[in-house]
């Protein structure tokens, strides 16, 4: 009995112990979170996950030095860190949660590919989890930056549809309805090749356009000039070779306007989808 | 009775527990800032272990501060920091070799090679792999010096006989013909070939394709000016702009030509300077690894 009693209070000796060593790592790693100090929790936060072994408390240092790293906007690092999280023995609710904050962190680094990917893991395994606003919305905007459009109008229509019902309001406009119409850089080097100026007016520069045509022109109208008065070399060289050398350049500036206008048109459409999504959160 | 040792069996321990966390011990700390820089974490760990008293340290637990944070700066490519801590290790410390060996490595990268002669210098010498890596790291610094007779005489005492050497040795012994062989290129001559040929000089240099590519232009312009003078005399507007631009470009293809050498001198050097220090630093890492 006697032996029973010793064994039972060194086991309370060394659990009380290493439970209070991690809590104050805890409670020193949260003040210094909440002062702002965010490298030096960060380091608060991997002592108390060097030291203790009970996962409840990693789990809460993982998302205090997740806090610091965000805050930091240590995204990727931030991502990396949360995914060793994973081999922790913890519940489903929260093992969830790590998922999300990875996928939310992964979309802050703008790793969007791996943002859908943990997205679609999330909803396959923890399906009553998908049901939190914030990574449908992650998961609509990260589709757009791949121009994964189609994918993103059929999680958006959900999205749309589930907050109708939730709020009861109808009344919001479907964006995906109005799907931006791209220009095609192969047009533009057509247009360019046949018709000088025309592929940069087709991208919407007219001004290029013209600037384009009169040095084209310019070339070509010192080509004819030279070769009326003899100069045979120099119409070749300097006019031949001017209007070819602004030709080419101007075939390539097309496709790089429509690239530009292309970009410019994706950029406001995903801006205005991402307006409106996080005002309905 | 048992309900009062079950009481009294956590406040003490509580009570300890608090202790322990004001004063963690040394050795648990450095254990601490090796988990950190296994996750590579190296701010975090030499943060750590800046933390530190170092008037409460023992000599052994200071000199195993000392180098477990130059070796961190090291690994951070800190190479200035890292030698610093480094070169403070006591002779007595069983880190002292390794510590002075990579000091002198990172002061040879940074171009101290005096500084870097002075710290091999230093190191006395107990076995002969110590001795033979001595000769090897004063030779590589005589190689990057330029100073071939003394690579030649400390090169004599290569063995060729250590697994962690002998590989390195021979590279740098073939490294010294190369560079001794090696004929320096005349900036003069080449503005010479440029002015006679335009892009012969570049071609000289070696460098081919900049050669065709500097010649094109001058001939081009070269035979517009004869056209224009050809055509409308000295004083046409035409040859006084495609003159002009000719000589232009002539002259400044001689000169291009001078400062190709000069940089294709610098590259083939600093070409060999990187094979040495790679060199030089593969065996640090067989030896005390």
């Amino acid at each position: 009995m006697i032996m029973r009693i010793r064994f039972c209070l060194i086991c309370i000796f060394l659990c009380v112990a290493f439970l209070t060593d991690a809590q104050t790592d805890m409670a020193k790693a949260d003040m210094l979170l909440s002062k702002g100090e965010y490298f030096q929790a960060s380091v608060a936060y991997e002592r108390v996950l060097y030291s203790c072994n009970d996962p409840l408390i990693n789990y809460a240092a993982i998302k205090g030095k997740l806090s610091c790293l965000k805050q930091q906007q240590k995204f990727k690092e931030a991502v990396s860190f949360v995914a060793s999280g994973r081999t922790l023995q913890l519940p489903d609710t929260l093992k969830c949660v790590l998922l999300y904050e990875e996928a939310v962190c992964s979309y802050l680094a703008g790793s969007f590919e791996n943002t859908i990917s943990l997205s679609e893991e999330l909803e396959n395994v923890y399906p009553s989890y998908f049901g939190l606003g914030m990574l449908q919305v992650i998961t609509i905007l990260s589709l757009n930056e791949l121009n994964r459009w189609q994918d993103a109008s059929i999680y958006y229509t959900a999205f749309l549809q589930k907050y109708a019902l939730q709020n009861n309001n109808d009344t919001l406009p479907d964006l995906y309805k109005k799907i931006p119409k791209l220009k095609k850089e192969n047009t533009a080097q057509w247009l360019s090749t046949f018709l000088p100026g025309a592929g940069q007016m087709y991208a919407g520069k007219p001004l290029e356009g013209l600037v384009s045509i009169l040095l084209q022109g310019a070339g070509v109208y010192y080509g004819i000039t030279s070769w009326q008065d003899g100069y045979y070399i120099s119409a070749w060289l300097v006019g031949l070779g001017s209007f070819g050398s602004f030709h080419n350049g101007s075939v390539r500036r097309s496709e790089i306007l429509v690239h530009q206008y292309n970009r410019k048109k994706i950029i406001g459409f995903n801006q205005e989808v991402k307006k409106q999504l996080i005002s309905l959160l | 009775m048992h309900l009062k040792l079950f009481f009294f069996a956590i406040l003490f321990s509580s009570a300890s527990s608090n202790a322990l966390a004001q004063t963690r011990s040394f050795s648990n700390e450095l254990k601490f800032a090796q988990y950190l820089y296994d996750k590579q974490l190296y701010n975090e760990a030499v943060f750590v272990l800046q933390q530190q008293d170092t008037t409460a340290l023992s000599l052994t637990e200071k000199d195993s501060l000392l180098y477990q944070l130059g070796w961190l700066f090291y690994n951070q490519k800190q190479l200035d920091a890292s030698a610093a801590y480094l070169l403070r290790v006591l002779p007595q410390s069983s880190y002292y070799l390794k510590a002075r060996s990579f000091a002198a490595y990172n002061l040879t990268y940074l171009k101290k090679t005096d500084s870097a002669k002075e710290v091999i210098k230093d190191i006395s010498a107990s076995d002969t792999v110590i001795h033979e890596l001595k000769s090897f790291q004063l030779a590589g610094i005589a190689l990057l010096e330029k100073d071939y007779p003394l690579f030649k005489q400390l090169k004599d005492s290569f063995t060729y006989s250590s697994y962690a050497l002998t590989m390195q040795e021979k590279n740098l012994a073939q490294y010294y013909t190369d560079l001794s062989i090696h004929k320096k290129k005349s900036p003069v001559l080449a503005g010479l070939y440029s002015a006679a040929i335009p892009g012969l000089g570049k071609i000289y240099a070696g460098k081919k394709k900049q050669g065709i590519g500097a010649f094109l232009p001058v001939a081009s312009l070269g035979v517009l000016t004869y056209e224009a003078y050809r055509k409308g005399g000295i004083k046409s507007a035409r040859f006084i702009i495609f003159g002009s631009l000719f000589s232009i470009f002539y002259a400044g293809n001689i000169w291009g030509s001078v400062v190709s050498v000069n940089i294709i001198e610098n590259e083939f050097y600093h070409d060999y300077e990187n094979k040495v220090l790679l060199d030089l630093h593969i065996p640090l890492r067989s030896i005390f690894n």
